[in-house]
């Protein structure tokens, strides 16, 4: 035998029993393991968050398995999407190939989502967005399998409705918005809202994303005596805007907005006008709920080398969700019983009570509301401008 | 009534902003019959490198040791400088080596150098990393790049008066810079070679014009006026972003198509004119602001295909 | 011709092309000092193209040019301007949307401002239709006034050498009397001109010599008695 023939017999003979190990090892697991995906930005730009939902996600799951609730064990198939299309779809078609898998989880950016989406619809495999904020996410055509723990942008507007709307009762408004797709959205967002409670805008202008210079509404606003502004857009837009009527002699009325405002440059650039500008923010203040303490003290304890990111609580809400349908699944959980349970589940973590609207998205948004103060962000609740404190908004 | 004045302000601040950018093009225009479509790239360039250099200057303590006004006269000096260099750039890459191809190769070279300036200042002034604050601010928070990396313009003007008394200023200022861009064009040999060039050139070199040299001397003084524009731009919008240049340089070109393309006075109608269709589009239709800039470049479309001289048009070209 | 009289302009073998076509083909000609020198030749014999050569506006390729006796090649078109040539082109026009005034203003490019209102004011003497339309835009005035006012501008500067570009252009026949009678006035006072001219009869009763071009080339040179009796001016193609 030459040995050319010789080293392929070996490498043929080699591949065959490679090949024997993996079949033998997956006939052993479809007895007692069920596999769940996971996706995230594990590495690269967005790896901080990625890996700390990663993380929050694999806390979750081996808790469950400590508790010995399941009579099987539930194993994590990690994928690095790298906030990458192409290395999303290609990990979300190696998760479904995969024999054993009831459910994923997965994704921080949006287009990785909405990339990898198809395939787990295709492999009839349920999705639970942990932590992508693009609305079109989730819609009637991919729910069942498509859900969202996360809530998106105009679900902000909600909270914010109820405080400024239903507690503070502001009536008169005047609404702004830049006219991209995040300002639009907010923009009819806040409409919905003012219109669910009967409430007709005085004035609304939706401008360019690049105009600076904003007079010609600070005047359009100053004329309809709106006590109240809303300004569904980011920073730019955001603190030009209230410079602008401040330098305008606009100065009582209340300032809001969303969470795209929330940044240093909106204090920077707003200066003194920034005072007083009432904006939401997603999530959750964790140090003041006794779940949340309990989750950032077992995340610390883990020594994880990444941070509690904005969105790791969010990772450890969907794991939560996901066990909470496996409870619902009984001894040997499939797919298909999968997609209908987490669609169907109510659970309580760290944020909240999640449930599901019908086309999958979230109900529960958890948000919080933060005021200028002497230029700094302040939580609403811990600020003067609170109900009792010494400062008021405007307006009133 | 008390709408209108207010709107009638605006315009006419908005409009000073347009006219200085719309005097670059007409003045290019006038000596090298190219549209140079860098210009409100140049004049941001300007208000950035007057930001930059505020910065530097105050680390180095500079605002301790000189007068206010001093230092602001250096940083628009500084700015000046900047503008100057970027007209002598964009003439030498842009201009000089196309001058006998067609007219739209310097057209499309100076578009070119206007996205050059663009991303130079985009490279220099990094995007923002926005540090949106979450609930856990203490452990971490979302990082948000923002590509529009907007920049607070420091208040180098007026910074103690009142709001009403910087426009003022403002519009003082353009106002002046107007006076003495009209006696230098009319009363300097410069000046009035410029013109020159602009109405003949053939006839200006066999008048003994140094005419490349005249045309350098142009895109300096452009240089400098539009860093003066940068300046006033900065100093009313107070907030910057690197690719406010485009906006500038559509809307000064307008301006100076509409006012007629080789005529100064025509720029600043032009520039006012945009300004109050503009302000008013917006602050009387409902909704009107996401139009206002679609009325005001459908009126330029107007102009170009029916009225191509502008208001101050060529009226009296000499027939031989 | 005569070695006492110094040549205020020598061209020798010059050539010029337009992209890669040639125009003028080893042109070599004189300007005698204080006389008349006439080119004559027919629309598109490179008469212009000669005139702009001159001033380096149409660039040389080859050939040598002479100002009293200095070499100019390298100058660029203003120093030549500087140095002494002067020309008035009827079809190049003038800057139209100034005043008269401010169009011989631009003629003076070069003369001190203390000088500038004598030189002016001699200038309106000689050419009194100016003096009545100072304020007026050049572009307003009419065709005979606009080659006198170009004329003017070109002798503002007192050049040396005074190249006439086809004076007589468009211009009804009284006018073109007129231009040339002050022609004739210019030379008496002593400037060299180089007229160059389609109209032969007119230019040869003011040229003392002259030279004709055709087709880029010159194809005969004498004074002004051999011209007129050469075929050349006799061609009625002419």
């Amino acid at each position: 035998m030459s040995r050319k023939l010789k080293l392929l017999c070996v490498f043929l003979l080699s591949l065959f029993v490679a090949g024997l190990m993996i079949g033998d090892s997956s006939v052993e697991a479809a007895e007692s393991v069920v596999k769940i995906g996971f996706l995230g930005p594990i590495t690269g730009s967005d790896a901080a968050e990625g890996a700390a939902a990663r993380n929050a996600f694999m806390l979750a799951i081996s808790e469950a398995n400590k508790s010995g609730e399941f009579p099987f064990k539930i194993e994590v198939i990690e994928v690095d999407d790298q906030s990458t299309e192409n290395v999303a779809v290609a990990g979300a078609q190696e998760i479904v190939s995969e024999s054993g898998v009831v459910a994923a989880s997965g994704f921080w950016n949006s287009g990785p989502a909405a990339a990898s989406i198809p395939v787990f619809k295709e492999a009839e495999i349920p999705l639970l967005i942990w932590g992508a904020i693009r609305e079109s996410l989730t819609n009637e055509e991919n729910v069942p399998y498509i859900t969202r723990s996360a809530p998106t942008d105009k679900q902000e507007n909600i909270p914010l409705a109820i405080k400024v709307l239903d507690e503070m009762a502001y009536k008169d408004w005047f609404i702004v918005s830049d006219v991209s797709s995040y300002g639009s959205g907010n923009f009819n967002a806040f409409k919905a809202e003012l219109s669910a409670r009967k409430i007709t805008p005085l004035g609304e202008e939706q401008v360019p994303e690049d105009t600076t210079d904003l007079n010609a509404v600070v005047q359009k606003i100053k004329a309809s005596g709106a006590k109240a502004v809303y300004c569904g857009s980011t920073v730019a837009i955001g603190s030009q805007l209230k410079r602008q009527l401040f330098e305008g002699g606009v100065k009582d009325i209340l300032f809001c907005g969303i969470s795209g405002m929330k940044t240093e440059d909106f204090l920077k650039i707003g200066a003194e006008s920034a005072e007083g500008t009432l904006v939401v923010s997603p999530g959750v203040i964790l140090e003041d709920t006794p779940e949340g303490s309990n989750f950032i003290k077992l995340y610390n304890s883990q020594g994880y080398s990444e941070p509690i990111g904005a969105f790791t609580p969010y990772a450890y809400e969907a794991a939560l969700i996901i066990i909470n349908a496996l409870r619902a699944c009984g001894e040997k959980p499939t797919a298909e019983a999968m997609v209908k349970a987490i669609l169907d589940s109510k659970t309580t973590g760290i944020m909240g009570t999640t449930t599901f609207n019908k086309i999958g998205q979230t109900e529960n948004v958890a948000a919080y509301l933060n005021v200028v103060q002497d230029g700094k962000w302040v939580p609403l609740e811990k600020s003067e401008y609170r109900q009792g404190g010494k400062l008021t908004f405007g307006g009133r | 009534m008390d709408m209108f004045f207010g709107l009638a302000v605006s315009a006419i601040l908005l409009g000073c902003t347009y006219t200085l950018v719309a005097i670059g093009f007409s003045l290019f225009f006038g000596v090298m019959d190219v549209v140079v479509f860098c210009c409100g790239d140049i004049a941001i360039f300007g208000s950035f490198a007057i930001m930059g250099a505020y910065v530097v200057s105050q680390s180095a303590g500079l605002f301790g040791i000189f007068p206010f006004w001093v230092c602001v006269t250096l940083l628009i000096l500084i700015g000046a400088v900047f503008c100057a260099a970027w007209g002598l750039i964009t003439h030498q890459l842009s201009i000089k080596p196309f001058q006998n191809s067609s007219e739209l190769m310097p057209l499309l070279s100076t578009i070119a150098m206007g996205t050059v300036i663009k991303e130079v200042l985009g490279l220099l002034f990094k995007p923002v990393v926005n540090t949106i604050s979450t609930a856990f601010d203490s452990e971490s928070a979302v990082t948000v790049v923002s590509g529009r990396n907007p920049q607070g313009f420091p208040s180098l003007l007026l910074p103690g008066g009142t709001v009403d008394a910087r426009h003022l200023v403002i519009i003082a200022i353009t106002a002046v810079l107007l006076f003495l861009l009209f006696l230098f064009l009319n009363k300097t040999k410069i000046g009035m070679s410029m013109q020159a060039i602009s109405q003949n050139k053939e006839l200006s070199l066999m008048t003994g014009i140094n005419v490349s040299r005249v045309i350098i001397i142009t895109f300096l003084i452009g240089g400098v006026m539009l860093a003066i524009s940068g300046f006033l731009v900065g100093s009313y919008q107070k907030l910057m972003s690197f690719d406010d240049g485009a906006m500038y340089g559509a809307k000064g070109f307008s301006a100076a198509v509409v006012g007629g393309l080789r005529n100064t006075w025509g720029a600043v109608i032009g520039g006012m004119l945009l300004a109050f269709v503009e302000v008013f589009v917006s602050g009387y239709i409902p909704r009107g602001t996401a139009y206002s800039s679609i009325v005001a470049f459908v009126i330029v479309v107007i102009f170009i295909v029916f009225k191509p001289d502008g208001i101050i048009g060529d009226k009296s070209v000499e027939k031989v | 011709m005569s070695g006492t009289v110094v040549n205020t302009l020598e061209i020798d073998g010059l050539d010029t092309s337009y992209g890669r076509i040639p125009m003028l083909r080893g042109v070599s000609l004189n300007v005698p000092g204080g006389q008349v020198c006439c080119v004559l030749g027919a629309n598109g014999a490179g008469k212009t193209t000669l005139a702009k050569a001159i001033l380096n506006i149409v660039k040389a390729d080859n050939g040598t040019m002479k100002l009293e006796g200095e070499c100019m090649d390298s100058w660029p078109t203003h120093k030549r301007v500087k140095s002494g040539i002067a020309i008035s082109a009827a079809a190049v026009g003038t800057f139209h949307k100034m005043t008269v005034e401010d169009n011989l203003k631009m003629g003076a490019y070069y003369i001190d401002d203390s000088l500038l209102n004598e030189r002016l004011e001699e200038i309106y003497q000689s050419f009194p239709v100016l003096r009545e339309r100072l304020r007026q835009k050049a572009g307003t005035l009419s065709g005979g006034e606009r080659t006198m006012l170009a004329i003017a501008r070109a002798v503002v500067n007192k050049p040396k050498l005074l190249i006439l570009d086809e004076p007589s252009l468009g211009l009804a026949p009284i006018m073109v009397e007129e231009v040339f009678e002050i022609i004739r006035r210019l030379r008496a006072t002593q400037i060299s001109i180089l007229l160059v001219e389609q109209n032969a009869a007119k230019a040869l009763s003011v040229a003392s010599s002259g030279y004709v071009i055709q087709k880029g080339a010159i194809v005969f040179s004498g004074t002004a008695d051999e011209l007129s009796r050469s075929e050349f001016v006799e061609n009625p193609v002419m």
